[in-house]
């Protein structure tokens, strides 16, 4: 599944020696892992020593490494579940003593909305989501460095990272990496109005992951070091060579989720529902196609339509979610996730903004994104729509665009 | 002497014009229109206004409220010949401020039940007559002897009360199955399918049209053969074989020539009163008219104002 390459000083160019691995999430920590640079397991970078000493860095590398790999593991998995178009809705209009369309837009892009399809409702959807990530905690992945610092000769046994100060020790180790990473989602979802305020739905993803790393470590050497010479790129006296590269793929089942929505208030003065989004570890976990944790999200969702604005024949629905995402394997996980945006449209055409946010517990990571797309009705109750994502701040793994397009139709039995 | 002469000479002169151009001259701009909000309806019904009534006219927006301020205020800025109320928070503002003024309202359903009726008052009601509906419905559906009707007693007893001896005045015998909910809808259903009802027929009862009624409705009649005859377009559009409905557009044109009439001819307000729609748009559903087949008149398809899908 996983072709590694590990690349000599001086033959970099020349020979490309694939190695396999079991999975991709093997693929980061993998890197220099050849030579044995780091510790049980974990990457590290073994330099060249003038005075024969082994010298080890890994110890920070690995911690900063790991923590990509983990991160990785965390959101790649992640994907927005996009609103179902709503069913047919009416409303008896006073005004005019007789009963009016009250779906006169076709739902927002990601949030929830306090309406339900209705009774015996059956709303069919098909998505195709596509994005690359671009950074990491606001360092862009074409050149995301980190930094390798020496482990203490004092392990093992002691801490491995109590340096001793003033020694060649303070050498540190700058491992460059350019990280592609490209993610498609295949999501068929299905949602169904069991009453007419209650409705059940299941998002099946297909995830296509395709990663590839290139890497290349410099040493640095700390002007406090007095024998500036110790350690050296140089292979011939035992370097690790500096340019490694890996690359591999993974299709299949994503982390299924399971949803259901009750609405408790219909339009006085508001639609209001709740909901629970409930995700399985169905997606291989050791392969990025899903988190590995089981997840469940209970959120409030509210909207309110507006018809006939400014005398026109647009509607206008702003809506709020506001819920908590319980992780159920690790409760530093858990976020608190919300949204907020505005849908307004005619007829046939909806266009949608979304704010999305959601601020983890356990690292206080707070992200925040805009979503903004159409919905276009084109024939009977077949919606088509296409919407992008783009990131609002740099908090965790992003992607500059995230692109989807889909088609849902609703039926009625 | 003579300038004494001259100057009552000239003041009954005035005095002469003023009474030959009428009231509308009297420094007021002859119309005053109130509508009760901007809406496409209420915008639909005052352009076709505007088509027949093309001199300028001082228009108030009230927003959606019945804020009767804001009207008398412009009746006292204006003195208008005659007040034109567009929807129902208007007519029921300007009923109270109009005093002497004639009060002419467009598209108020159930004006009587608003208190839109007496002298100087009239206007166009948004409400189809039962017997308007029958006539146009046994153009559409062949040998319509039979229509059912579930309703809810409390809510719209009194209107299937009245269209029962409207429908016997055209040979049609109208049977209502009276529910007090939504769940009952089914069983009174059931009860009109034993008595071999050759159609539907829907009425703007809460009570009963909700959107999981309607659904039910209109499959269990498609299942049947049964023609629904629903109470709005936005019904046809989802499978119900046909309905009528106003034309807003048209309301405003048969209000705009009430409102000439009145002003330009000289008619006396004496004899306003509460009409009907002049204009009906058909809508008919192709679908379910094939489906339903030889049930269905295709003269009166072919003739239809709008037609689904």
């Amino acid at each position: 599944m996983i072709r590694r390459i590990p690349t000599c000083l001086f033959l970099s160019s020349l020979f490309i020696n694939p190695l396999s691995a079991d999975d991709l999430v093997d693929l980061i920590p993998g890197l220099y892992s050849r030579s044995g640079g780091g510790f049980d397991g974990a990457p590290g970078i073994r330099i060249g020593s003038a005075d024969g000493h082994e010298a080890h860095f890994g110890f920070g590398s690995a911690v900063a490494l790991r923590s990509l790999n983990q991160q990785l593991g965390q959101d790649f998995a992640v994907f927005p579940f996009n609103s179902a178009v709503g069913a047919f809705n009416f409303a008896f209009d006073p005004d005019l003593g007789t009963f009016v369309s009250t779906t006169d837009t076709h739902g927002p892009l990601f949030a929830e909305r306090g309406q339900t399809l209705g009774k015996k409702n059956l709303d069919l959807a098909f998505a195709f989501t596509f994005f690359d990530y671009n950074s990491f905690n606001g360092q862009s992945l074409d050149r995301y460095h980190i930094r390798g610092t020496h482990i203490a000769a004092s392990f093992p046994g002691g801490d491995p990272s109590q340096i001793d100060p003033g020694t060649y020790e303070e050498d540190t180790v700058d491992l460059r990496l350019k990280v592609k990473a490209a993610v498609k989602i295949y999501s068929l979802v299905a949602n169904y109005g069991i009453t007419e305020s209650l409705e059940a739905g299941v998002l099946v993803p297909l995830v296509d992951v395709n990663l590839r790393v290139n890497s290349q470590w410099s040493l640095v050497v700390s002007p406090n070091n007095p024998t500036p010479d110790v350690h050296t790129e140089d292979p011939a006296q035992g370097a690790e060579p500096r340019n490694d590269r890996a690359s591999g793929s993974a299709f299949g089942l994503g982390d299924v989720i399971f949803r259901s929505k009750y609405q408790m208030l219909h339009d006085h003065p508001m639609d209001l529902a709740a909901a629970v989004l409930v995700k399985l570890p169905t997606g291989d976990e050791s392969n990025y196609l899903g988190s590995g944790d089981t997840r469940v999200r209970p959120l409030l969702a509210a909207s309110k339509r507006f018809a006939d604005v400014f005398g026109t024949p647009l509607g206008i629905t702003p809506h709020v979610n506001l819920g908590y995402e319980f992780n159920l394997e690790d409760s530093d996980l858990g976020s608190i996730e919300y949204a907020l945006g505005v849908e307004a449209g005619a007829r046939r055409v909806t266009l949608a903004v979304d704010f999305l946010g959601s601020r983890r517990d356990g690292d206080g990571q707070h992200r925040m994104a805009a979503a903004v797309g159409a919905k276009w009705n084109v024939w009977k109750r077949l919606v088509l729509s296409t919407n992008f994502i783009v990131p609002l701040n740099d908090d965790g793994l992003r992607s500059d665009l995230i692109t989807t397009v889909g088609a849902e139709y609703s039926f009625t039995f | 002497m003579f300038g004494t002469t001259l100057n009552k000479s000239w003041l009954m002169s005035l005095w002469c014009m003023a009474f030959a151009l009428g009231p509308g001259t009297s420094g007021a701009e002859g119309i005053l229109v109130v509508k009760s909000q901007n809406s496409p309806p209420i915008n639909q019904s005052l352009e076709g206004f505007r088509g027949v009534w093309r001199e300028p006219v001082r228009e108030v927006d009230l927003r959606g409220k019945a804020d009767s301020k804001e009207v008398v205020n412009s009746i006292r800025d204006v003195r208008p010949d005659i007040v034109v109320a567009f929807g129902p928070q208007a007519a029921e503002a300007s009923r109270g401020s109009v005093g002497e003024v004639p009060l002419l309202f467009v598209m108020v359903a159930n004006p009587a039940k608003r208190g839109l009726e007496g002298r100087n008052i009239g206007g166009i009601s948004l409400n189809i007559p039962a017997i308007m509906q029958f006539t146009n419905y046994t153009n559409v559906v062949r040998n319509l002897k039979k229509l059912g009707v579930i309703f809810d007693e409390k809510k719209t007893g009194d209107m299937i009360k009245e269209a029962k001896a409207e429908a016997a005045r055209i040979g049609i015998e109208l049977i209502g199955v009276s529910v007090s909910s939504q769940r009952a809808v089914g069983d009174a259903l059931k009860t009109l399918l034993e008595q071999k009802i050759d159609a539907l027929w829907m009425v703007p009862d809460e009570t009963v049209v909700t959107p999981a009624s309607f659904q039910f409705l209109q499959r269990e009649t498609s299942r049947n053969k049964l023609p629904l005859l629903a109470a709005a377009e936005i019904f046809v559009e989802k499978g119900a074989l046909a309905s009528l409905s106003v034309d807003y557009g048209d309301m405003g044109r048969q209000a705009g020539e009430i409102a000439s009439q009145i002003i330009k001819d000289r008619k006396s307000t004496e004899g306003l009163k509460t009409v009907s729609p002049a204009k009906l748009n058909l809508a008919i559903n192709l679908e379910t008219s094939r489906h339903l087949g030889e049930l269905v008149n295709q003269d009166a398809v072919n003739s239809a104002s709008r037609t689904y899908p």
